[in-house]
């Protein structure tokens, strides 16, 4: 039986050799650690701690009223610094906690949350409280709060969990190295999950570049009857939720749906370790696994990294920059956001560090009309046209862009980094989008 | 009456001799309603009622009037025919307007001043006049109007799709507007003279 | 513990980028159309060598010139000339070309196809006409004489060979070439008005052109109609090279041979067989190389396949009753002006639209 897939797609070098095989180090304590209040989609929070207050390990420093949103923890004991406004990693200026960090000692301290071990028979909603309380969100990129998505409403039954470890992002292991290293406390979190829905299996989707965990997961699983590990076409955006439903369990989710009105839930590796750690150890969303890559970083290697912390300090981890690089990407490189210097900090969403040189990092600076070569067409996941999508947006067209479906695009990069005439047309989508947007806001 | 087969009729009077394309009539909604696809396609809605119409008005009044005898042995107003053609053809324009604004006043405000214009349009006329040039009874007079007219949606739809993807190529600023769309128009009928003596 | 970091460019994603570019796919296609070019120099000699050059040089020399016209840098300019379309252009031209084209006949076309045919509209992506074959009708139309004599490829002296023996050496290799396309012949024996002279003249084209000496490329005709081995053998290039794919080609080439083989099964007498339309004219080049020309095609696959199909049929019906022996060029320009309509209308169902969920 050939691998399940979805149609269209690209097919990058995956570049994951640099980092497949290496185990997940822990990374010393920075000095200073900024936690931003608003890592998630859904409304920022308001911090609950004062300048100069001691906060230990796991304490909650932010929450939001809203029930789309999840606090922020402090992943370290220490001392509140400050309450500002610093740069974040897409380049804005965005409200956050400074906490410096107290000494090895004071770490031991920590401010967990009340543990749920057995959560086989505990009562549902205050398995999703733990969760909010936890701060869990998506930690595939998008972070989406966990917590509502364990909610579905009553007309929307999910009898699937899907768990998400495609990691189709080119140079990224940090799932890899996930399902290898915590196995355990992945498939108990997808079983977590699954319960709290109601659902009636648990998927484990990996693309089939990653033998090595397709055999491990596999054999891990055999003792649990509901959870079946999928090896799935390696494919750029596997990953992408609609698409990996698509591959998996060949559902396909209604054009600006969500995943519950096809009964399936889709949660990231990490999310599922995430959601292990709090329900069994009480453990909030403090740390998640980084890969560090590139050809511009001396030695990559994948981290467990306190959130918070500034890329500077992860880079000096790895080694330092060497002269190659000449790019820094958040995140991988398709979907990652370019960094003007390393001062911004690790948040919930943060998958990747990349340092990629001259000859990786795409400039779109130069580049042709469009020669209508129909391979954005056939790259496009949502099977939109892109060309004629950024040709519109280039000449500032946006009820035409609004016609062809620019709200629908996700943003993948799959056409640009296809396109011959080198167009940047994510960008160009982009514009359109925010265009369009205004004009409905209007 | 001529031997002509029902397709050969067809097919020529789309392909062959396109009003447009080989006969180079209708060239004002042509060139002025084309800008957009859902106008274009609703002039050409309007061509094919007004055409369809003009021929079977016209056909009888040349028939039993001004056809050289039709009135009397001594009587011939076929000098009229011009004329009396395009009086027919204004009032009916005028009622295709009237019905219009009542029942599809969206199209009505779409196709603007260009409902009136059909009323000069040569591509009616000629139609008119050709059907009865060619001796075609009356039903092949009305398939041959009805044929005309879906050549002339076919090289108006063909000619605003271009017109609308125009818009996104980069043509030289001395170029833009009226001066490609002729240019674009010029070589859809160069394509179009392959069908020259199609079936002859 | 901090190092300063140099200069980062901060940009949109993606941060990768394929390798595919522009000019390489512009001169994969060059590459491609070279077998034919040989084979029509093989088989026309000198003359198909200086037509093609003629052709070529004219298109990159045009190309500069309508740059320049329209205000481009030099730097724009060379790197538009040095992308290779122009030399497509060029070597696509003069595949469509007899070889007994006089030298203003080529120019002229290269003239017409660089300005008519794609820079009044923008250049290179803009266009909406191919523009070789916009040079190929707008010369069909002009100068039919020159274009249709096509087959004819009277005795022209080589480098340092007179007159009279290059007669002599093309008496000797006329049984290799003949006077007249085939399609010109077919042309013909479907006029005759008798039916029995019709079925002979058929009849006789059949001893004339057996099915192996169309494949390998034994006729007259333009300089890329001679050989359909050659015309494959590119097609194939591009194949490999992701350069085309089948959506247009081959329903282009099964209407054909519906088109023509429907007449030919009711009346094997009076039509010829599908394989010899198939084989014969530019329909090779026509489906391989101009039909898929990317800038003018559609970009929707399901509008692609309406597009090949339009231009199958289209060209059948010219061939068997139109006025014209070949109808691929007229065709393919008739379909490229109702490309914006197929991406309209073909437009693919996005994911997870209502039309296609299953």
């Amino acid at each position: 039986m050939s691998n399940g897939t979805f149609t269209g797609g690209i097919h990058p070098p995956d570049y994951k050799e640099a980092t497949s095989q290496l185990a997940i180090e822990d990374i010393a304590l920075p000095d200073e650690i900024f936690i931003p209040l608003s890592q998630h989609i859904g409304a920022p929070c308001t911090a609950c701690v004062e300048v100069g207050a001691d906060v230990s390990k796991g304490q909650k420093i932010g929450d939001s009223e809203s029930f789309v949103s999840a606090p922020v923890c402090s992943s370290v004991t220490g001392r509140v610094t400050a309450i500002e406004k610093r740069k974040h990693f897409t380049g804005q200026e965005v409200l956050g906690v400074a906490i410096k960090v107290g000494s090895q000692e004071d770490q031991a301290k920590t401010n967990y949350l009340k543990a749920i071990p057995a959560w086989e028979e505990a009562d549902l909603d205050e398995l999703r409280k733990l969760v909010r309380e936890a701060g869990i969100v998506g930690l595939g990129g998008a972070a989406f709060p966990t917590s509502v998505k364990l909610s579905p409403p009553a007309d929307a039954p999910i009898d699937t969990v899907i768990i998400n470890g495609c990691e189709c992002e080119p140079f990224l292991t940090c799932d890899h190295r996930l399902l290898l290293e915590k196995t355990e406390d992945v498939i108990v979190g997808s079983l977590i999950m699954k319960r709290v829905v109601g659902a009636s299996r648990v998927i484990i989707g990996i693309e089939d570049n990653k033998p090595d965990a397709i055999a491990h997961m596999t054999k891990a699983t055999a003792s649990y009857p509901d959870v079946t590990v999928t090896a799935l076409h390696t494919k750029y955006p596997q990953g992408a939720e609609k698409q990996l439903i698509k591959a998996t369990i060949d559902r396909e989710v209604p054009m600006r749906g969500l995943p519950m009105k096809v009964g399936a839930l889709v949660h990231n590796v990490g999310t599922a370790l995430a959601l292990s750690e709090a329900v069994r150890l009480g453990k909030p969303l403090i740390e998640r696994v980084i890969t560090v890559s590139g050809p511009g970083v001396k030695r990559p290697c994948n981290l467990r990294v306190p959130l918070g912390t500034p890329l500077n300090h992860l880079i000096a981890h790895a080694g330092g920059l060497n002269a190659a690089a000449a790019r820094i990407v958040l995140g991988g490189p398709m979907t990652g956001w370019a960094q003007a210097d390393l001062s911004a900090s690790v948040v919930k969403g943060t998958s990747g560090l990349l340092a990629l040189d001259k000859a990786l990092a795409a400039t779109r600076d130069e580049y042709h009309d469009c020669v209508r070569c129909q391979r954005c067409v056939r790259a496009c996941p949502m099977y939109l046209y892109p060309n004629f999508l950024a040709t519109a947006a280039e000449h500032k067209q946006w009820s035409a862009a609004d016609k062809d479906g620019a709200l629908d695009c996700v943003e993948c990069g799959a056409c640009a980094f296809d396109c011959p005439a080198n167009r940047p047309m994510v960008r160009f989508i982009r514009d359109a989008k925010a265009a369009v947007m205004a004009r409905q806001r209007a | 009456m001529p031997d002509v087969t029902i397709p050969g009729l067809v097919l020529a009077a789309i392909l062959v001799n396109n009003v447009v394309f080989a006969q180079f009539l209708g060239i004002c909604p042509y060139l002025g309603v084309s800008k957009r696809l859902d106008t274009a396609l609703g002039m050409g809605m309007a061509v094919v009622f007004v055409m369809v119409m003009a021929v079977a008005i016209t056909w009888p009044i040349q028939h039993y009037l001004l056809a050289p005898g039709a009135l009397g042995e001594e009587i011939d107003l076929s000098y009229l025919s011009t004329i009396a053609f395009i009086l027919v053809i204004a009032s009916l324009v005028q009622l295709v307007e009237i019905v219009l604004k009542k029942v599809l006043p969206a199209l009505y405000q779409a196709l603007g001043i260009y409902l009136p214009l059909i009323t000069t349009n040569c591509a009616i006329l000629g139609v008119a006049i050709l059907a009865h040039r060619q001796q075609l009874s009356f039903l092949q007079g009305l398939i041959f109007a009805a044929a005309s007219a879906v050549g002339f949606i076919l090289a108006i739809m063909l000619f605003a799709g271009l017109r609308e993807s125009l818009e996104q190529r980069d043509v030289p600023e001395s170029l833009a507007g009226a001066p490609i769309a002729f240019i674009t128009a010029g070589i859809l009928a160069m394509a179009f003279m392959g069908f020259a003596g199609l079936g002859g | 513990m901090t190092e300063t970091p140099r200069e980062l460019t901060v940009t949109s994603s993606p941060h990768l980028a394929g390798e595919d570019s522009v000019p390489r796919i512009m001169h994969g296609v060059w590459l491609a159309l070279l077998p034919a070019a040989f084979a029509a120099v093989f088989v026309f000699g000198y003359q198909a060598l200086v037509v093609l050059l003629l052709a070529t040089l004219g298109c990159v020399i045009a190309e500069g010139l309508m740059l320049t016209l329209r205000g481009f840098s030099w730097k724009a300019v060379g790197r538009s000339l040095t992308d290779g379309s122009a030399i497509v252009t060029g070597v696509l031209l003069a595949l469509n070309l007899p070889a007994s084209s006089p030298w203003w006949l080529v120019l002229v076309g290269a003239l017409v196809a660089m300005s008519l045919g794609k820079h009044l509209f923008g250049g290179l992506g803009n266009n909406p006409f191919n523009p070789a074959l916009v040079a190929r009708v707008f010369l069909l139309i002009s100068f039919p004489t020159h274009m249709v004599a096509s087959a004819y490829t009277p005795p022209v002296a080589g480098f340092g060979e007179s007159s009279e023996k290059a007669a002599a050496r093309y008496e000797e290799q006329v049984d290799a070439r003949s006077y007249a396309t085939p399609l010109t012949a077919l042309q013909e024996a479907i006029e005759k008005s008798d039916p029995e002279e019709a079925r002979a003249a058929i009849a006789e084209l059949r001893r004339n052109y057996p099915m192996w000496h169309l494949f390998v490329g034994n006729i007259g005709g333009s300089l890329g109609e001679v050989s359909a081995l050659a015309l494959l053998l590119g097609a194939l290039l591009l194949f490999w090279r992701r350069s085309i794919t089948w959506h247009i080609p081959i329903p282009l080439l099964l209407a054909v041979l519906l088109t023509t083989g429907l007449p030919w099964l009711l009346a094997p007498d009076s039509f010829a067989n599908p394989l010899f339309h198939l084989l014969s004219g530019g329909l090779l080049l026509g489906a391989f190389f101009m039909a898929t020309d990317m800038v003018t095609s559609p970009v929707s696959p399901r509008g692609m396949v309406v597009f090949g199909v339009g231009i199958g049929v289209i060209t059948a019906v010219i061939r068997l009753w139109g006025g014209y022996p070949e109808g691929i060029s007229f065709a393919i320009l008739m379909m490229n002006g109702a490309v914006p309509l197929l991406d309209k209308y073909f437009k693919p169902a996005k994911f997870g639209a209502a039309g296609r969920r299953t």
